[in-house]
């Protein structure tokens, strides 16, 4: 797969230049400076040759077969040179030139165009609009990048094709090399799933890192990532995750940037690592890069300085992480050995005037202690420390121990030289401690990752049928939402408990009813037209005896003539009170990218303010729906405070997957939600007391238009 | 030849509607119609005739050819009243007419189109009601539903006065959540007072819809991209000036809209992109970004810019969609497939006493 692109035996540039500057020169050049085996093809029909290769004026004048093509020229003549590139048995295409859909309406007819040429000729395209790919393995630089990076481990794919050029720049200087090097442009065809899946099988990359603006099918995206991740770790940076950053996403690419929450539901639950800034994600790539994973989560930290101790205590704190108890043996040999001033517990401080021996006598003891899974070594430039050689002595330690060991020599001149050593024999080094531990905090959470379980799912079963009644008689009044009536039938087909309930037409009705269900009761306006019943006064709780129902009756029926006459009233619904439990919410939106989320948190009048909810793309399995319960704030008052029983936590997880099946059985929901869902103490289950949903009004024949 | 009167409660009820389904039906089954409309209120300049706007969209619709001064003899400007009011003789009487014999000479049925209620006309000398009397027209009454009471004292009263020459009525733009209220209750109900319901037509908003390029003539507005979209039609314009997620939340639930917004929301111009949108309105003179013009001709979605604010432009395009009326083609062809549907022909035909 793609394997055209970064190792072809032939490439043709087509659009070659003579002229320096000139990215159709720039190209050549790069193929031909570092080092490419393969036969290259320049295609000008002006020029006889273009850096000592000899040029030809057309495709059909090579007699070879060529696997890969580049192209350079303007716009407008690509679609022809697909064409001949079609003629020629091309399969493999790089469109490095712009002009397509990011520059209007003419560029995205042409994109068009190139799309429906590339997929009748079962080609595979790159970019338009992107600045080509590097493979160091087959030393191919497909590029105009100004550099050749260094072969390394690390495999990159970028959205924005400036970024590139920056970060090759910046990588030369801290010594990060990479396999394989990508813009992906416009993503007409290739795009990040099809690279992840390059990556996943390139045996020169251990770690893929991603620059990514919007994904273009959420649903592959997650599939391949999953995948992917249980193999090699995949970082990621999503930009435009604010209001501010969506809106200039989408000016860039004219795409959206997609929900914040959306994202992380399907970065978590696909294994992706995410880094939030560019900083984080080569802090992270060199780690993955140079280090072995952590079997655990203690870190012992040993450090020349107190203060940087304390500082990366802390961050360790506030991490997943935890600081390693060292065993009595390590503590014991530490002491006998170490200035009397030394602190020998976790942070270890070797005091400011150790040498490189003190340290190397430190590291080496605490690596044999079982009690620890990572290391991370600290330095200040002090008087006496002898900066190079404790980067040696690291160094040598780091390359024989399989346990994680991140550095953080702090200064700037006068570790510039240790930091090159440290470069070299791939130490990773962080400027200051806290970037280190988050470093080690992404292996580890990586590592817990690694350890999960396969995804374990229960079939839910539920009454499709009834429900898919309930919709289509729904679709056909043209309603988005449902009645409260329907929407409960709904959720109850799925297995929901739901309280009892009548709907009274009239006072002695209503009496008559509140009297069979056992006082007190709730009633409530009974109107699809009316959602926000209690705005209206269209509810109310804890009705006690007859008289007051007939009072509330006459009640709530005039308040709902006079707030919205046009309303169609269906009566007043008599509902059973529930008391006791605890309030929770769960709920269902639509995501354009990545489909149907599905929301729990702590429910109750303070949900809009207390906003302490947690998100995950449906599909929804039991230990996804196990961790989103823990996740939440609230999580300890869910398990009982001051001797509290807990909650009947199964029943929420099975309630969140009874709502994740019905939105994977009707994919016309859009918007749902259960508040409150009043779950009881353990073993005594949960009610849904209130639902609300909307679904997708289906057009009619007549109208084409887009998907929702 | 049988005269079939067309009249209504109220404006905006669906006359045209009935008109273009009836008369292609009829049609269709062999009858050959004729279309008249004794006053004209929308004055149009066409062919250097000043005629009638419906006039000259149903006979095309009809494909009635007659010359439109025999279609429509009497066009209401304010010259004709002030004529009238300083006490000219017009001859209304005797030049609608002339009209309409001519108009319907050869033809099995005429389908005449009132404008409003009975009196209508009374002013001019020659009411609706007296153009039903003087030509024995048999009357179908349509209006849009709204209150009970009016409809049903404007429907009892027009029986009372007509009797036999009522047909019967149809209900438009009745709300889904009435039909059946009106099938139960309200049917029976008029039945039972000597009344056939001929049709309970629901609330359709395609009908309502506005094309594009209605919409750019009302804003003066500049289609960008996608022109060959503009007759497409918009059933419901939305404002886009909330956060993005609230913009995602709302524009899901509301099939092909036009959305309105600033043109430097890139992001909810690709949110309605990404929802179903058939037009993307953009304020204030500002032109998008290339990409989302890119964006845009990719969904096939077509952009318009136009000069007002938000404000003005969804006041503009609200007022539009309140007056629409039945003047598009796919509208007829929609409006056809409905009055199938919904209207009862077989009691049309047996009252006219026509064989199919």
């Amino acid at each position: 797969m793609l394997e055209h692109f970064f190792s072809p035996k032939t490439v043709v540039v087509v659009g070659a230049s003579r002229e320096k500057g000139k990215v159709g020169h720039d190209i050549l050049k790069n193929l031909v400076q570092y080092g490419y085996k393969g036969r290259i093809y320049p295609v000008n029909p002006k020029a006889e040759e273009i850096v000592g290769l000899k040029t030809y004026s057309g495709l059909n004048e090579i007699h070879d077969k060529l696997d890969l093509a580049i192209i350079v020229v303007p716009a407008h003549c690509v679609g022809e040179i697909i064409d001949e590139c079609a003629e020629k048995k091309i399969d493999s295409i790089i469109v490095i030139s712009a002009g397509f859909k990011e520059s209007g309406v003419e560029g995205a007819i042409r994109e068009q165009y190139l799309y429906q040429k590339i997929t009748r000729h079962s080609m595979r395209l790159l970019g338009p609009n992107c600045l080509g790919l590097i493979d160091t393995q087959s030393c191919l630089n497909a590029s105009f990048a100004a550099d050749m990076p260094e072969k390394g481990n690390i495999a990159f794919f970028s959205q924005s094709g400036a970024l590139c050029t920056a970060i090759l720049d910046w990588a030369a200087d801290e010594c990060v090399g990479f396999s394989k090097f990508i813009s992906m442009g416009n993503k007409t065809d290739i795009n990040e799933v099809d690279l992840i899946n390059a990556m996943h099988e390139d045996e020169n990359t251990k770690v893929i890192l991603g620059y990514l603006e919007g994904v273009k099918n959420g649903k592959d995206f997650i599939a391949v990532a999953r995948k992917v991740s249980k193999k090699k770790p995949l970082i990621l940076v999503k930009s435009g995750g604010t209001a501010a950053g969506s809106k200039a996403a989408s000016s860039h690419t004219g795409t959206l940037a997609g929900s914040e929450r959306a994202f992380d539901a399907a970065f978590k639950q696909s294994g992706v690592i995410r880094a939030h800034t560019i900083e984080q994600l080569f802090d992270f790539a060199r780690i993955f890069s140079y280090q072995q994973l952590p079997k655990g989560a203690r870190v012992a930290l040993v450090t020349n300085a107190g203060g940087p101790g304390i500082i990366a205590a802390d961050a360790i704190e506030r991490s997943v992480l935890k600081m390693a108890e060292l065993s009595k043996d390590t503590i014991e040999t530490l002491r006998r050995s170490l200035p009397s001033m030394a602190n020998v517990y976790n942070p270890i401080d070797v005091l400011g005037d150790a040498k490189s021996d003190r340290y190397r006598f430190v590291i080496e003891n605490v690596i044999k202690d079982p009690n620890v899974d990572a290391i991370l070594a600290i330095l200040t430039p002090q008087a006496m420390t002898e900066i190079e050689k404790t980067a040696e002595v690291i160094c040598e330690i780091a390359n024989r121990t399989d346990k994680t060991i991140a550095t953080s020599f702090m200064g700037g001149k006068r570790t510039e030289s240790a930091l090159k050593i440290m470069c070299q024999k791939k130490v990773p080094n962080y400027p200051f401690p806290e970037r280190a531990i988050s470093a080690i905090e992404a292996m580890y959470k990586y590592t817990l990752w690694q350890k999960k379980p396969a995804p374990e799912t229960k079939k839910i079963v539920a009454d499709e049928e009834s429900v898919r009644t309930v919709f289509n008689q729904i679709k056909k009044t043209g309603a988005a939402y449902l009645s409260e009536e329907s929407a409960r039938h709904v959720i109850s087909a799925y297995g929901f408990a739901i309280p009892k309930s009548i709907i009274a037409t009239s006072e002695a009705d209503a009496a008559k009813a509140a009297e069979d269900m056992g006082y007190p009761v709730v009633m409530k306006i009974s109107s699809p037209d009316i959602l926000h019943k209690s705005d209206i006064g269209g509810v109310v709780v804890g009705v006690k005896n007859e008289q007051e129902v007939k009072g509330h009756f006459s009640d709530i029926m005039r308040k709902a003539r006079h707030h919205m006459p046009e309303a169609e009233i269906k009566g007043i619904m008599i509902q059973q009170l529930v008391a006791g439990g605890k309030e929770t919410v769960l709920g269902v939106s639509y995501d354009p990218q990545f489909g149907h989320l599905i929301m729990f948190g702590l429910g109750g009048i303070y949900v809009e303010v207390l906003r302490d909810v947690t998100f995950r793309i449906a599909p929804v399995d039991i230990n996804e729906a196990r961790e989103m319960i823990r996740e939440i704030r609230s999580f300890p008052l869910l398990k009982g405070v001051r001797g509290e029983k807990s909650v009947d936590m199964d029943a929420i997880v099975e309630n969140i997957l009874r709502l994740s099946q019905l939105v994977t059985d009707f994919p016309e929901i859009i918007e749902m939600d259960i508040n409150p869902l009043v779950v009881f103490p353990e073993g005594k289950g949960a009610i849904a007391i209130d639902a609300r949903i909307a679904i997708h009004v289906q057009q009619n024949k007549r109208i084409g238009g887009n998907a929702f | 030849m049988i005269p079939i009167f067309i009249a209504s409660l109220s404006s905006l009820s669906g006359k045209n509607l009935i008109c273009a389904g009836l008369g292609l039906k009829l049609k269709k089954d062999g009858y050959n119609i004729g279309y008249f409309k004794p006053v004209g209120f929308s004055p149009v300049f066409v062919n250097d005739i000043l005629t009638d706007k419906d006039a000259v969209f149903l006979s095309q619709a009809l494909e009635v050819n007659e010359p439109l001064q025999s279609i429509s003899p009497i066009i209401f400007t304010e010259d004709v009243l002030n004529r009238l009011v300083k006490g000219e003789t017009l001859n209304i009487r005797k030049k609608t007419i002339e009209a309409f014999d001519l108009a319907s000479s050869g033809k099995d049925i005429m389908i005449v189109r009132g404008i409003g209620r009975l009196t209508c006309g009374t002013c001019l000398g020659f009411s609706e009601l007296d153009f039903i009397t003087e030509f024995d027209a048999k009357v179908i009454f349509i209006d849009k539903f709204e209150s009970y009471i009016e409809m049903l004292d404007g429907f009892l009263y027009a029986s009372k006065i007509l009797k036999e020459k009522l047909l019967g009525v149809v209900f438009n733009l009745v709300p889904p959540s009435k039909l059946d209220y009106m099938k139960n209750t309200i049917r029976p109900f008029l039945k039972n007072n000597g009344i056939d319901t001929l049709g309970i037509i629901r609330k359709d908003p395609f009908l309502k819809a506005t094309s594009i390029r209605d919409i750019m003539a009302a804003l003066n507005g500049k289609i960008l991209c996608c022109e060959e979209k503009a007759d497409e039609l918009i059933e419901h314009f939305v404002i886009g000036a909330m956060n993005l997620e609230s913009a995602m939340r709302h524009f899901k639930k509301i099939p092909d809209k036009a959305v309105i917004t600033g043109g430097d929301r890139s992001d909810i111009h690709v949110a309605a992109l990404e929802t179903s949108t058939k037009c993307l309105i953009l304020t204030g003179d500002l032109y998008p970004n290339a990409s989302i013009l890119g964006r845009a001709q990719e969904m096939n979605v077509p952009v318009m810019v136009v000069s007002d604010d938000t404000a003005t432009t969804i006041e503009k395009c609200e007022k539009l969609s309140d007056t629409i009326q039945l003047n598009n083609m796919s509208k007829i062809q929609h409006a056809t497939e409905i009055m199938e549907k919904e209207i009862d022909f077989k009691t049309i035909y047996g009252k006219l006493g026509l064989l199919k």
